[in-house]
């Protein structure tokens, strides 16, 4: 029952990670060499308060269940990053690309698996 | 006189965003956090729960400072290259932190763990290899 609950905590921790790098991403546009632009941005900001809040939610999950059963799902996270990245920022893959994702979730998988 | 001309070039013209030094300033900002996570890690295991012991542990500001100046690499690299390429390269952290638990905390690699560490290796080329574009002959 209480491992439902971890998982979920994981695959919510993924989106929020992947949304983070997206912010990121987002911001870094708009940054130049002061070092103003990367405080004073929000989108920025965003993408670090997403990335710290996936820690925190992996952390916690961590709290219940073990790694071996979190990790597969962690490596959901690429997948989710690589649909933004397409959706949002309109970038191309190809066939080397997918199986380059493919092979790291599996590896990350095979990590958590082998712990 | 017609001369044959070796250039590479994108397999379409929208690829190849992603300059190759955003690939390695990527790579290189995951050993910083790697770094920040064992200096995390030294940090937590000689923790004391009060205002003095949290500001002599510098450990954990070492890696707070790792972390901070990985973030800041990141987030330049993201500036000029494709988050599609730069975001997978992320997961070699997940292979410096195997080194650097093996190195200084004395923990066990196991065998199955060191295939999944190839396979991210793998896929991290693969993409690296994706994002480049195809080598093909210009004549003219």
């Amino acid at each position: 029952m209480i491992s439902f609950l971890a998982v979920g905590l994981v695959v919510l921790a993924t989106f929020t990670g992947a949304f983070g790098a997206l912010f990121l991403k987002l911001g870094s546009a708009r940054i130049h060499r002061n070092p103003v632009s990367f405080i004073r941005n929000s989108k920025i900001l965003i993408g670090v308060l997403l990335y710290a809040s996936s820690t925190v939610l992996f952390l916690s999950a961590l709290r219940m269940t073990e790694l071996s059963v979190l990790y597969p799902f962690a490596a959901l996270s690429y997948a989710w990053a690589t649909f933004l990245s397409v959706y949002y920022l309109k970038e191309k893959m190809n066939v080397m690309k997918w199986v380059g994702i493919a092979s790291i979730m599996v590896g990350v998988a095979i990590i958590g698996l082998a712990g | 006189m017609n001369r044959t001309k070796l250039v590479k070039l994108p397999e379409r013209l929208d690829m190849m965003k992603t300059p190759l030094w955003s690939i390695f300033l990527v790579a290189g900002c995951t050993i910083l956090t790697s770094f920040g996570q064992l200096f995390f890690k030294l940090g937590m295991n000689r923790f004391v729960p009060s205002f003095v012991g949290v500001l002599t542990n510098f450990q954990l500001f070492g890696g707070l400072a790792f972390y901070g100046f990985g973030a800041l690499g990141l987030i330049v690299a993201f500036k000029y290259g494709e988050m599609s390429v730069l975001y997978p390269i992320v997961s070699l952290s997940f292979i410096w932190v195997a080194g650097l638990s093996f190195f200084f905390l004395d923990e066990h690699v196991k065998t199955f763990e060191v295939v999944g560490l190839f396979m991210i290796l793998f896929g991290v080329s693969m993409i690296g290899k994706g994002s480049r574009g195809k080598k093909i002959v210009l004549r003219g």
